[in-house]
């Protein structure tokens, strides 16, 4: 499944940055396309760290706030609540500002610390990533009285942010619990993530939840990907 | 196994989230759809009342221009014929006092067709089309003055434009039920109307200088004609103002932003009635 993902994402970003280059995205989809330029190179990064030195916690820790932002652009610019674009200006600047702060630790912390403090880092983004995608949805049905059209490219982008975060949360939750147990009484990492060897129910939900964390992340970038081809057909000035 | 799960169940599930999500898209373009529809037939709704509402008005523009038709005829046209139709019948004792009674009834009847000129200008909603709201305004100050019941004075600020058809009868109704309501109940001597032409903003202000009243009797049944301005002024989507104390008269300010009109502005109106 991790190729298919590889496949879909590395499409994805090409194209992005082509439409991007050529000047034929419509401005409301910068930051997707942004977005899946930013995950492509944290991905590779990922892959040389892990390879090269055994811990790649770094590279997510520095793409994870950059991919946070663009979305959060994305959403900045298709909700019109004036609270709503000022509270993710906000965020993203709490944001960066907590990475920025935790930054001098996180390269001092031990690997295990270091994965908690990064699952929350992502837990953070997903619970901030809901919460536009529930307010943009919201939102469309407030922009019938305002005459505007609905774009629906924008909204399967939105709900496939609203799937894949969901589905994250549940991921780094068991995560989280699966670190702090291991980390508490001792138990090796291997012994709590692998399914064979799995000595309680958190680690099979965890092994369970990991396929479908990867599905929805496919979908997602297969949406981003039709999104983007609609909006490259479309002339410019429908979407500003 | 592919991290964790077997092919089958892996494709199952796979399935199993594209299915949720596009029931999940389905779903939410269904209420999108519905609350679409439900949308248009409000501003259809809205339309239609705004429809009903301008041929009220126009009517009542008319109903008030008839009326005051109807008393010039009959209290200074009907009477000043009478007085030419008499003067002309005792005419024949000598040359001189015929002469006398002959220029009389001609600068009489001059007079009364000064007048009846006058009344064919009177307010309709076509003069209101025709001449625009300053005129128009204008010309029924001119009325007021005339009669000598009250001081009216009318103030123009800025370049003026055009409102619309309908945006224009609606505030030339206010207008009139304003000033009726300060002849009528406030005793007013002086008038003060303001237009006020900006980019951002049309203002009509008519103070005068009467009684006044509490600004409570707005919730009470007794305000009803100035809680019908208010929503009158709302079917063109402009705001009223009203401020008063006893004994300080009266200020009605309506507030249109001519922007937000543009669309009312530029619609077509039937004149059904005509």
């Amino acid at each position: 499944m991790q190729d298919v993902y590889s496949v879909v994402l590395t499409a994805s970003a090409i194209l992005g940055l082509l439409l991007l280059f050529t000047k034929r995205l419509g401005t409301n989809m910068y930051p997707i396309a942004l977005v899946l330029l930013i995950t492509m190179v944290e991905e590779r990064s990922a892959h040389y760290f892990a390879v090269k030195y055994h811990n790649n916690l770094g590279v997510y820790f520095f793409f994870n706030p950059l991919a946070y932002a663009c979305f959060a652009w994305f959403f900045y610019l298709h909700i019109d609540y004036k609270s709503f674009k000022k509270t993710i200006k906000l965020s993203v600047i709490l944001f960066f500002s907590f990475i920025l702060g935790y930054l001098y630790f996180f390269i001092k912390l031990l690997p295990l610390t270091a994965k908690i403090i990064l699952d929350y880092v992502v837990l953070t983004k997903d619970i901030l990533l809901i919460t536009w995608s529930v307010a943009y949805i919201i939102n469309i049905f407030d922009q019938i009285s305002q005459y505007k059209k609905l774009n629906v490219f924008v909204l399967m982008v939105a709900a496939a942010v609203l799937f894949y975060s969901s589905f994250s949360i549940i991921f780094h939750l068991l995560e989280i619990y699966l670190l702090n147990y291991s980390e508490l009484h001792k138990v090796p990492i291997t012994v709590m993530f692998n399914p064979t060897n799995a000595r309680m129910y958190a680690s099979i939900q965890y092994s369970r939840v990991h396929p479908l964390l990867n599905l929805t992340n496919i979908l997602l970038y297969l949406c981003i990907f039709a999104a983007l081809v609609k909006s490259a057909t479309n002339s410019k000035k429908a979407y500003i | 196994m592919s991290d964790g799960l077997d092919f089958g169940v892996l494709l199952a599930v796979a399935i199993g989230i594209l299915l949720l999500f596009v029931l999940f898209i389905v779903v939410i373009l269904f209420i999108y759809q519905r609350k679409t529809f439900e949308h248009q037939q409000k501003v259809a709704a809205i339309e239609q009342n705004l429809k009903q509402e301008i041929l009220k008005t126009q009517i009542e523009v008319q109903d008030q221009t008839l009326t005051y038709v109807s008393r010039e005829i009959h209290d200074n046209i009907t009477q000043v014929l009478s007085f030419v139709k008499l003067s002309l019948g005792v005419v024949g004792k000598d040359a001189a006092h015929t002469q006398a009674k002959i220029t009389e009834s001609r600068e009489l009847l001059s007079q009364a067709i000064n007048d009846l000129r006058d009344l064919s200008k009177s307010m309709s909603f076509d003069t209101i089309k025709a001449a625009g709201l300053e005129k128009t305004i204008k010309l029924e100050l001119d009325r007021i003055n005339k009669s000598g019941l009250v001081n009216a004075e009318l103030t123009v600020e800025g370049d003026v434009f055009s409102l619309g058809e309908k945006n224009e009868l609606v505030l030339f109704r206010i207008f009139q039920e304003t000033v009726n309501n300060a002849l009528k109940h406030a005793n007013a001597k002086q008038l003060k109307i303001q237009l006020l032409y900006s980019a951002k903003v049309f203002n009509l202000t008519i103070a005068d200088d009467g009684v006044g009243f509490p600004t409570s009797i707005l919730n009470e049944h007794r305000g009803s004609g100035l809680k019908n301005l208010q929503n009158r002024a709302a079917l063109i989507g402009a705001e009223a103002f009203i401020e008063s104390s006893p004994g300080n008269g009266c200020s009605v300010t309506i507030s249109i932003d001519p922007l937000l009109e543009q669309v009312y502005a530029n619609a077509n109106y039937t004149n059904s009635t005509s």
